[in-house]
C-alpha cells in the first residue's frame, strides 16, 4: 500500500490556488501528520487524498494508479475517510453508523447481511467499544464516535484512513484514547493521514509531518528534525519554544511575552 | 396622496349632499335590513348581483343599467348568441370579478343593487361615498318576490307596476303547480337529486333549488344539508337513490354521462332514465331569477308526467314578451319549452 | 435501534391488509358482513346495489387510500433523510404547488376527471424538473434544492392565485377550494390505473433501495468517500418520489401531513434506519389513510375533505410527537 500526492495545485476559483505544489508519502503502517494554520488548506488536501476532489495539476496515485482512474466504489475500498465528528439528524444505532462503511461492497439494490454485520462486530472490537453497538450515535461521547468513525473506515476494508481532526473538541485523555487506538491499528499495517493543531501530538503519534503554510508545503519528514522552532514559525506566524522532558520526550509551548504586571 | 383623500372626501360630501337635499328621496329597508335612502329618479344604476340584474330587464329598466354582473358570465367570450339579442350592448356593460369602487365612482352611478351575503364591505364603501346600495338575499321565492319589488320602488312608478304584475304572475303560477300536485299522495311524491357543476356536488337545503323542487311538489333528497354547494360521494347517492336527477343549465355534467356510467347504473333514476338538464336561453332557471318561475312549471311537469299538464309553452311564451321583451326563435321555444 | 424485531414486523405487514378489508364492510349504505362477501364473490343472496356499491364505489377509494397513504409516507420518510431535516415532506420540491396549479387550470377551462388528474400531475412534475433544473446548475446540494422548492412553490401560488381571482365565484372557486382540500370522493376504476401503477413501481424501487437511503443522510463528502454516487443517487429518488407524489396529489388533491408525520411516528417504532423505517413507514400510511378515508366518507351525508381531517388529527399528533424528540435531544424538558 503507497498513497502518494505528488506536486498536487487545487484552486476552488481560478487562479486562486488553495493548494499549490503540495507532496506527500503515506506507506503501509505510516502515521503522518498534516500541521498548519486554520486556512492553510489541510482539509483540502485531505479530500484530494480520499479522492472526494480531483486536483487540477499533479497527481494522486494509490500503488500507482491514480484515483480518478479507480472506479468510486474500489477507491473506497482501499482509501476510508474520517471526518470530524458532527451532531447527527437522525439517531442511528452505533452499529448501524458503523454498518454504512459497507456501500463500497453492496449494489444499489443489495442489502447487508450476515457477514457485513460480522465485519461490523470485528471493527468496533478493534477499535474497543463492541459493547456501544446498539447505543443511539446521538447518545455517546465526541470521543466514542470518533471511534464509530474509525471502525466505519474499518469495515470499508480501507488500508489507508484519513481522519480530519480527530483531536477537535477532545480532552487531553480522549485525545490520546483515540491517537493511541490509531498507533495500534498502524502496528497492524494500517496507514494514517490524520490533520492536526496539535504539533505536540505529531511529537507524540506520528512518524511522519508535512507542514502546510497557505497550501503549499514547506517542509516534510520525520517529526524529530521537522518540527522545529523555524518551522513552527513559519506555520503559525507566531514564536514557539520546544523544551524536553525528563524522559527525553520534547513538547512545544508557544512563547509569549509576560503579560505587564504578571508577576 | 393626502390631496387625493381630501378630493375623495370632497366628492363623498357633495354626492351625499345631493341625495340628501333631493326633494323626492325614498326610503326602504333591504333584504340584509339595512335602511337605504334613494334620490329618485335614478338614471344610472350598477348590479354587481347576478341575479338582480336580470330584475332590472324584467322591470323594463335595462337602458338605465351602466354596469351589470350575468350569471356564469366572466368576459364577452363566455356570452351565447342569444344574450347579444337580449343585451345588445353587451360589451358595455358587462362586468365580473370583484367590483371596483373606483370604477363605479367614475360610471356615475346612483345605485348599486348588491349580494348581500358577499358585499358588505363594499356596499360601506359605496354607501360612505354616497351611493345607495339594495343588499339581495334571495334563497326563497318570497324572497324573490320582494326583491323585485324592493328594485321596482327603487326604480319608480313604471318599474314598480311591473314588479307588482311580476309578484302576480309567480303567485299565479305557485297557485296552479300546487293544486296540479295536490293530488299526488305524499309517498307518491318524487324524490329529487340536484346537482351542481359536478356529478358528485349537490345543492343544500338551504338554496333555492330545493325551493323550487318543493314548489314542484318534490321531494329534494339533500334537504337535509346545510350550506351552500355540498360534495357527497356515490355511496351516499345510492343510499339517497333518487328518482329524479336534475342537472343544472351550467357546468360541465351531461344526463349522458350519467346514464352511460355503470358505477351510476344502480340508481333509480338512471335505471328509468330520468335524469335531466335543465334548459336555459337567457338566464339559468334554477337560481333566484324571474325565470325560476318557469323553471317549476317545467320541473313540475317533469316529476309527475302522468299527472301534471301546465302549458309551459305559453307560460315561456307569457314571461319573455311581457318582462323581458324579448323575442324567441322556434328553436329557442322549442328548447325551453321541453319538447 | 434493536435489530428486527419479528413481532414488530409481523403488526405492521398486517394492519393494512386488515384493515383494508374492514373498511370495505363499513360506509354510510350498512351493509351486513356475510353480504359483502356474498356480492364480492358473486354469491346467491347478493343484492343488486350491493356488488356496484362495493366494487365500484368502496374497493377502488380503499385502493386508492392505501397507495397514497404509502406513497406519501415513503416519500415523506426518504426526503427528509435525503435533506437531512425532519421537518420536511414531500411539498418542499414544490410538488404540491404545482399540482394544485395544475388542477386548478384544468377546473377552469374543463373540469373533466381526467383533465384534472393529468393537469395537476404534468405541472407537479413541472414544478419540481424546475427546482431540479435550478439545482442542477448550483451542485445540487440539499440547501439549493430546499431554496429552489420555496421559490418554485411560491411562484405556482401565485399562478394558483391568479386562477382563483379569475375564477368563477358560483362553479369555479368552489371546485378549486374542494379540491384544494383533498379527497377520494372522485375516485372510480377508470382513473385508478395510473396510480397504481406508479405506486407499485415506486414503492418496490424504495423498497429495494432503502439501505442505501441510509447514506443519503450523510454530508455529501462523506457519502462520497464511502464511494457512492451521491448526486446521481439522489436525483434518482427525488425522481422517483416526485412521480409518486404527484400521482397521489393529482388523484386525491393536497393531502397535507400525511407524509410529515407518519415517518415520524415510523422512526420512533422502527428507529432512523431505512430499511425497516421504509417499509414501517408504507404500513402506518396506507393505514392512516384508510381510517381517515372511511371517517371522510361515512360520517356525515356530504364528504369531509381528507385535507381537513389529516390536519386535524396530524397536527396534534405531530405536536406530541416534536415535542418528544426535542426532548430526546434535551431541547425540551
Amino acid at each position: 500500500m503507497r498513497l502518494v500526492a505528488d506536486r498536487i495545485h487545487y484552486a476552488y476559483r481560478p487562479g486562486r490556488d488553495v493548494l499549490s505544489d503540495v507532496s506527500l508519502t503515506l506507506d503501509e503502517g505510516r502515521v503522518l501528520f498534516v500541521l498548519g494554520a486554520n486556512g492553510s488548506g489541510k482539509t483540502t488536501l485531505l479530500d484530494c487524498l480520499a479522492g472526494v476532489r480531483t486536483p487540477h495539476t499533479g497527481r494522486v496515485t494509490m500503488d500507482g494508479t491514480r484515483l480518478s482512474e479507480l472506479k468510486p466504489r474500489n477507491r473506497a475500498g482501499r482509501i476510508g475517510v474520517v471526518p470530524q465528528v458532527h451532531e447527527p439528524v437522525f439517531s442511528y444505532t452505533v452499529g448501524e453508523a458503523v454498518l454504512m462503511g459497507r456501500a463500497p461492497h453492496l449494489g444499489l439494490f443489495s442489502h447487508p447481511g450476515k457477514d457485513d454485520w460480522a465485519a461490523v462486530a470485528r471493527a468496533l472490537e478493534a477499535v474497543g467499544i463492541a459493547e456501544l453497538r446498539t447505543r443511539p450515535y446521538t447518545q455517546i461521547s465526541g470521543g466514542e464516535r470518533q471511534l464509530v468513525l474509525i471502525a466505519r473506515g474499518l469495515v470499508q476494508g480501507a488500508g489507508c484512513l484519513l481522519m480530519d481532526e480527530p483531536a477537535a473538541h477532545l480532552d487531553p485523555h480522549h485525545q490520546h484514547d483515540i491517537l493511541h487506538v490509531v498507533r495500534q491499528l498502524a502496528s497492524e499495517g494500517y496507514s494514517f493521514v490524520v490533520t492536526s493543531h496539535h504539533p505536540n501530538n505529531a511529537l507524540l503519534y506520528a512518524n511522519g509531518v508535512v507542514f502546510l503554510a497557505d497550501g503549499a508545503s514547506i517542509v516534510a519528514g520525520p517529526p524529530d528534525t521537522a518540527i522545529d522552532e523555524g518551522n513552527l514559525r513559519a506555520a503559525y506566524g507566531m514564536d514557539f519554544e520546544i523544551v524536553r522532558g525528563v524522559d527525553g520526550a520534547r513538547a512545544v509551548i508557544p512563547r509569549i511575552s509576560p503579560q505587564p504586571g504578571a508577576s | 396622496m393626502k390631496r387625493a383623500a381630501h378630493g375623495l372626501i370632497c366628492l363623498a360630501v357633495i354626492v351625499s349632499m345631493q341625495s340628501a337635499f333631493a326633494s323626492d328621496a325614498i326610503e326602504l329597508v333591504d333584504q340584509t335590513g339595512a335602511t337605504v335612502r334613494i334620490a329618485q329618479p335614478i338614471d344610472r344604476l350598477a348590479s354587481v348581483y347576478g341575479p338582480g340584474t336580470y330584475y332590472v330587464y324584467a322591470l323594463g329598466a335595462a337602458e338605465r343599467l351602466v354596469a351589470g354582473w350575468f350569471i356564469g358570465m366572466k368576459g364577452i367570450a363566455h356570452a351565447s348568441a342569444a344574450m347579444f339579442r337580449f343585451e345588445p350592448r353587451l360589451d358595455t356593460i358587462l362586468s365580473f370579478g370583484e367590483p371596483n369602487v373606483e370604477e363605479m365612482v367614475a360610471r356615475g352611478v346612483q345605485l348599486i343593487l348588491a349580494d348581500g351575503s358577499r358585499h358588505a364591505a363594499f356596499s360601506e364603501q359605496m354607501t360612505e361615498l354616497g351611493v345607495p346600495v339594495i343588499q339581495y338575499q334571495v334563497e326563497t321565492p318570497d324572497a324573490l318576490m320582494e326583491a323585485v319589488l324592493l328594485t321596482g320602488r327603487a326604480l319608480g312608478p313604471g318599474p314598480l307596476e311591473r314588479a307588482h304584475a311580476f309578484v302576480e304572475d309567480y303567485e299565479r303560477v305557485l297557485a296552479g303547480v300546487a293544486a296540479a300536485v295536490e293530488h299526488v299522495t305524499p309517498g307518491d311524491r318524487v324524490r329529487v337529486l340536484f346537482l351542481g357543476t359536478d356529478r358528485l356536488q349537490v345543492t343544500s337545503g338551504e338554496m333555492y333549488q330545493t325551493r323550487l323542487i318543493e314548489a314542484a311538489g318534490g321531494i329534494s333528497v339533500t334537504a337535509g344539508l346545510l350550506g351552500y354547494w355540498n360534495e357527497v360521494n356515490l355511496e351516499q347517492i345510492l343510499l339517497w337513490n333518487p328518482e329524479v336527477i336534475l342537472i343544472p343549465p351550467y357546468g360541465p355534467v351531461r344526463p349522458d354521462d350519467l346514464l352511460e356510467d355503470p358505477d351510476w347504473g344502480a340508481i333509480d333514476a338512471v335505471r328509468t332514465g330520468r335524469v335531466h338538464r335543465m334548459p336555459r336561453v337567457i338566464a339559468p332557471m334554477d337560481t333566484p331569477v324571474p325565470e325560476s318561475l318557469l323553471g317549476i312549471v317545467w320541473m313540475a311537469n317533469l316529476l309527475y308526467p302522468n299527472a301534471v299538464d301546465l302549458d309551459l309553452a305559453a307560460e315561456v311564451e307569457h314571461f319573455y314578451t311581457v318582462y323581458y321583451g324579448f323575442e324567441l326563435t322556434e328553436a329557442e321555444r322549442e328548447h325551453l319549452s321541453g319538447q | 435501534m434493536i435489530p428486527p424485531r419479528r413481532a414488530t414486523a409481523a403488526i405492521l405487514l398486517l394492519i393494512p391488509p386488515i384493515l383494508f378489508v374492514a373498511v370495505l364492510l363499513i360506509g354510510r349504505y350498512s351493509v351486513r358482513p356475510d353480504e359483502v362477501f356474498r356480492s364480492l364473490f358473486g354469491l346467491k343472496g347478493s343484492s343488486e346495489i350491493l356488488r356496484p356499491l362495493i366494487v365500484r364505489v368502496r374497493l377502488p377509494r380503499a385502493l386508492a387510500a392505501a397507495c397514497i397513504g404509502a406513497n406519501l409516507s415513503v416519500c415523506g420518510a426518504a426526503f427528509q433523510g435525503l435533506f437531512r431535516n425532519p421537518l420536511v415532506d414531500s411539498r418542499i420540491l414544490g410538488v404540491s404547488s404545482g399540482a394544485a396549479f395544475g388542477a386548478a387550470l384544468a377546473l377552469l377551462v374543463s373540469g373533466s376527471a381526467f383533465a384534472v388528474q393529468g393537469s395537476a400531475f404534468a405541472f407537479a412534475l413541472l414544478a419540481v424538473g424546475l427546482v431540479v433544473g435550478i439545482g442542477g446548475r448550483f451542485g445540487s446540494t440539499p440547501l439549493v434544492i430546499v431554496i429552489g422548492g420555496i421559490l418554485v412553490s411560491a411562484l405556482f401560488n401565485a399562478l394558483l392565485g391568479l386562477i382563483k381571482h379569475v375564477a368563477d365565484p358560483l362553479s369555479h372557486l368552489p371546485a378549486i377550494t374542494y379540491w384544494l382540500l383533498g379527497g377520494l370522493g372522485g375516485i372510480r376504476w377508470a382513473i385508478l390505473p395510473p396510480l397504481l401503477v406508479i405506486s407499485g413501481v415506486g414503492l418496490t424501487f424504495f423498497l429495494l433501495v432503502r439501505w442505501r437511503l441510509n447514506l443519503l443522510t450523510l454530508a455529501d463528502p462523506e457519502a462520497t468517500a464511502l464511494g457512492v454516487r451521491i448526486r446521481p443517487l439522489r436525483i434518482l429518488v427525488i425522481a422517483v418520489g416526485t412521480v409518486m407524489v404527484a400521482a397521489s396529489v393529482a388523484t386525491a388533491g393536497m393531502i397535507g401531513w400525511v407524509g410529515l408525520v407518519v415517518p415520524h411516528v415510523a422512526r420512533a417504532w422502527v428507529g432512523p434506519d431505512h430499511k425497516r423505517l421504509i417499509p414501517a413507514s408504507a404500513a402506518i400510511g396506507a393505514a392512516t389513510l384508510l381510517v381517515l378515508d372511511t371517517i371522510a366518507r361515512t360520517a356525515l351525508p356530504s364528504e369531509i375533505p381528507l385535507g381537513i381531517l389529516t390536519g386535524l388529527i396530524g397536527v396534534p399528533a405531530f405536536f406530541f410527537l416534536f415535542f418528544q424528540f426535542l426532548r430526546e435531544r434535551g431541547e425540551a424538558r
